[in-house]
């Protein structure tokens, strides 16, 4: 298993060279001098040139990657220009909101995701299995944002269980604050079970359908045997995928509900920063979602090769 | 007679990791007279088949030689090449997974008239048209598609196919092994009848041993990548030398009982 | 004479296809005694698979079998879930032709063989091991390395078979049923396999129904034969009796068109050139197909014939 770590990580490290590339270019690929732009508009060309000297930016590009990949790792991301503070100090609190949100929505997607899809599954053919696969299709062609509209003229407009917007930070009490996040979660991770289901519903009908099951039968063991054990450790793999992509769409989701809700997490910063040409915050954003993804990922391909031993038992084994 | 194929000496090493290497064929040499048969004969894991692929050219091989009409083919140029590979088809033993599901029959006998420029389209066609009839088909069959025929007629698709460019010598990779046993009887006839219409020469490659001795005129058994026992057909049966082939013959189940 | 271990009458699957029903099988017969085995013969199409998941209870869902099969005395058709889960494994097991798909790529050999003696036998942790390492030595596959961790992909094909067969008896059926399980395997494996199935029903009392296109197999396991073409039953009798002196056209043909070591024919007689009448029935509409019934031609030797006196 460490062997099996060791490679994973070694496979790391050109991912990970991907998005610091881009974000390295991107502030040199805007049009522009990539001082003024940090600037801003108000600057003075004496600024601009102090600043250039200081972030070195009339060295060679590869001096100037090598500085970079040096201020990544020890956190020196620059400033916010519009926030006044060290873009590390502004993500944070940021971050664990979204985190937060994220999280709640991912139990949701995959709880309510693979309960639809299974049901649709073991029920194929069957009213409730045709209304469980009606919903998924349904499900998927629903954006975020129309999602989110309901979950709000339902849940906060009709049946005033929640408000409709406004967000309370953690320190003024606990459950105010989940309740806070409840509908921006709910609505991200309803909107994103639908694809789940379907992954999930395709992937259990595969397995279903092979010889192995069969066999299973011939010997007497039990359905929901059948189902649990023998059945789900194959579905799971295509299942877990997923997973791990889900997180990358969450993230990006965020977004879009957090604006709707006016709740200050990481994505409506991002579109924030995006407008006002906040490049050292984009950056900053950037880089910390890009290498959380990765991370995320990793450990999906981690706890793959625990369900599935052939995957990091190799060629040996297959 | 001189012989159209000659090996020598042939030998295909797989690197199967940086360490590991696997010798599935070791130094294997037999010839191929013109208009005959030469069957080889082994279990899995024998290499007979990649020995069809070598000879083929689908694969390298890595040391050895494999000469046809006298000629190094490992050896040619451009031009060459392209007549070997019209001298020599394969055929293949998966009916199914061996043709295009999405070209119609004609299509199928006639890519490789295409692929080498062979004839105007109307030549290519009527040559579909005979090859359907050479091998038993109508040729109502032409504008089908391989989902329409059953495992045995597919397969005399594939030799219709193979038969397009007028090899010399066809390559057959366990074409029988797939087909139930009256339709086997079929396509080894017409295999047959094959040979003795167009002159062609066989190398019969099947784990099976009594489709073998039907259809060869000579044998050759494979073990672990090498070629350990060979002679007339005949004489393999009667006279085994050699205890691998002894316990191959022995463990056929007939229908007498224990042979 | 005790009855027979297993009765198939009238046995018929009717399949509910996209073009409309369709029968599979039709009204198959045949008798198997306690520790006797069986051979049913025949090619792809001819129904001898679906017959053996028919008595087996493991036919999909779009597959209806009617008629009957007795199994000691009870009735297996109709017969409730919960009843023929209780039998399965533990009174009839099954072994499936291509042991690379029908077992399980990612449970261990070990956790697999445990499966049948979960859903039958009250066993704690250690027994059940201990009966993994028996059915592994019944086998054969006692004295090499410890497979019980493997993975099915890191065994030969010939293991595969034997881990199949091993989980076939597992829980000390009195029947199994083989489907073609030697086509899939090498002549040394293939001789290896029947030897093995061999030395099981000596040792285990086992009742055999081997399902095979090759004679030769039957020749050497069977003391009954029943042919199939086309869905039904075309002779039936023992073994020797229909290799050495078929009745039906079928029989002797795919006989005679099978290639035999020391075989001088330049040319193999084939089905359609011995018996060109025999058309596959499917094509024929139901009320085209001639009629025909079994007849006893000898004691315990049947063949199809038209029927006498029935207007076509």
């Amino acid at each position: 298993m460490l062997r099996y770590l060791a490679q994973r990580l070694l496979a790391l490290l050109p991912t990970v060279a991907v998005p610091l590339v881009l974000v390295f270019l991107l502030l040199r690929l805007a049009p522009g001098d990539p001082a003024a732009i940090l600037l801003g508009d108000s600057a003075t060309p004496d600024q601009v040139a102090a600043l250039r000297e200081q972030l070195g930016l009339n060295a060679p590009l590869w001096e100037q990657f090598g500085r970079f990949l040096s201020d990544v790792v020890t956190l020196r991301l620059g400033d916010s220009l519009f926030l006044g503070k060290p873009v590390v100090d502004v993500i944070p609190d940021y971050a664990l909101v979204t985190l937060e949100i994220s999280v709640i929505a991912l139990i949701v997607a995959l709880a309510l995701g693979i309960g639809l899809g299974a049901l649709a599954a073991f029920r194929n053919g069957r009213p409730a299995g045709r209304i469980a696969t009606a919903l998924g299709i349904i499900g998927i062609s629903v954006p975020q944002f129309v999602v989110a509209l309901i979950l709000i003229v339902v849940f906060a407009a009709w049946l005033h269980w929640f408000n409709v917007g406004g967000f309370v930070p953690m320190s003024k009490g606990f459950w105010p604050h989940l309740r806070s996040i409840t509908l921006p979660a709910l609505s991200l991770g309803i909107a994103e079970s639908a694809f789940v289901a379907r992954i999930t519903r395709g992937a259990i009908l595969d397995v279903v359908r092979e010889p192995f099951v069969t066999t299973a039968r011939s010997l007497g063991v039990a359905p929901r045997r059948i189902g649990a054990v023998h059945v789900v450790r194959v579905a799971a793999l295509p299942i877990m995928t997923v997973a791990g992509l889900l997180v990358a769409s969450l993230l990006s989701g965020s977004a879009v509900v957090e604006t709707i809700f006016g709740v200050p997490g990481m994505g409506r910063l991002l579109l924030d920063a995006v407008g006002r040409r906040d490049y050292s915050l984009v950056q900053g954003i950037v880089l910390f979602t890009g290498l959380f993804v990765i991370i995320v990922n990793l450990l999906v391909d981690l706890s793959y090769s625990v369900v599935d031993p052939r995957v990091r038992l190799g060629r040996k084994s297959a | 007679m001189t012989a159209l194929l000659e090996v020598e000496d042939l030998t295909k090493t797989f690197h199967v990791s940086r360490r590991r290497q696997v010798t599935a064929v070791k130094g294997v040499s037999f010839q191929i007279e013109k208009g005959r048969t030469y069957g080889l004969v082994g279990e899995s894991g024998s290499g007979k088949s990649t020995v069809a692929r070598m000879i083929a050219r689908l694969t390298e091989p890595t040391s050895g030689t494999v000469r046809f009409d006298g000629v190094d083919v490992t050896r040619l140029d451009r031009a060459a090449r392209r007549q070997y590979r019209r001298d020599v088809q394969i055929v293949f033993q998966d009916p199914f997974g061996a043709l295009n599901p999405r070209m119609t029959v004609a299509d199928l006998i006639m890519e490789p008239l295409q692929v080498h420029r062979r004839g105007t389209a109307k030549d290519q066609r009527d040559r579909a048209r005979a090859l359907v009839d050479h091998v038993g088909l109508g040729t109502a069959a032409l504008e089908k598609k391989p989902v329409d025929f059953s495992g045995g007629q597919r397969q005399r698709i594939m030799i219709a196919r193979a038969l397009a460019l007028q090899p010399r010598l066809i390559v057959a990779d366990e074409p029988v092994s797939a087909l139930d046993v009256s339709v086997q009887a079929q396509v080894l006839n017409l295999l047959k009848d094959l040979q003795e219409a167009f002159d062609l020469s066989y190398l019969f490659i099947s784990h099976d041993l009594s489709v073998v001795e039907f259809i060869s005129d000579r044998i050759g058994v494979m073990y672990l990548g090498d070629l350990v026992e060979e002679g007339d057909k005949r004489d393999i049966y009667t006279n085994p030398t050699q205890d691998y082939t002894r316990s191959l013959i022995e463990a056929i189940p007939t229908i007498e009982g224990r042979p | 004479m005790s009855a027979p271990l297993l009765q198939v009458s009238d046995l018929s699957i009717t399949a509910d296809t996209a073009g409309g029903p369709y029968d599979a099988v039709r009204s198959v017969d045949f008798d198997l005694d306690r520790g006797q085995a069986l051979a049913v013969v025949g090619e792809s199409g001819s129904g001898k698979s679906l017959t053996a998941l028919a008595i087996a209870g493991l036919l999909g869902e779009k597959l209806t079998p009617s008629g009957s099969v007795r199994f000691d005395g009870r009735e297996l058709i109709g017969m409730g879930a919960a009843d023929r889960r209780a039998m399965a494994g533990r009174r009839i097991g099954f072994v499936f032709q291509e042991p690379m798909s029908s077992l399980h790529p990612i449970l261990t050999v070990g956790q697999q063989l445990e499966e049948g003696l979960r859903a039958h036998f009250d066993m704690n942790r250690r027994q059940r091991a201990d009966r993994v390492r028996e059915l592994l030595d019944i086998v054969g596959l006692g004295k090499a390395r410890d497979i019980r961790g493997d993975r099915i992909g890191q065994l030969s094909g010939g293991m595969r078979q034997r881990v199949m067969i091993a989980m076939a008896i597992s829980c000390e059926p009195e029947l199994v049923i083989a489907d073609e399980p030697t086509t899939a395997l090498d002549v040394t494996l293939q001789r290896q396999v029947i030897d093995l199935l061999g030395s099981l029903r000596e040792r285990l009392g086992l009742a055999l129904v081997l399902i095979t296109h090759d004679l030769g197999v039957v020749a050497e396991t069977c003391d009954e034969a029943v042919v199939m073409y086309g869905g039904q039953v075309v002779e039936s009798g023992p073994t020797a009796t229909l290799l050495h002196d078929p009745a039906h056209d079928y029989t002797r043909a795919l006989l005679m068109s099978i290639p035999v070591l020391g075989d001088d024919r330049p040319r193999l007689p084939t089905v359609a050139s011995i018996a060109p009448w025999l058309r596959d029935a499917r094509q024929d509409a139901a009320d085209l197909r001639p009629v025909t019934e079994l007849v006893t031609v000898a004691p315990g030797h049947r063949v199809r014939r038209e029927a006498e006196g029935v207007a076509a």
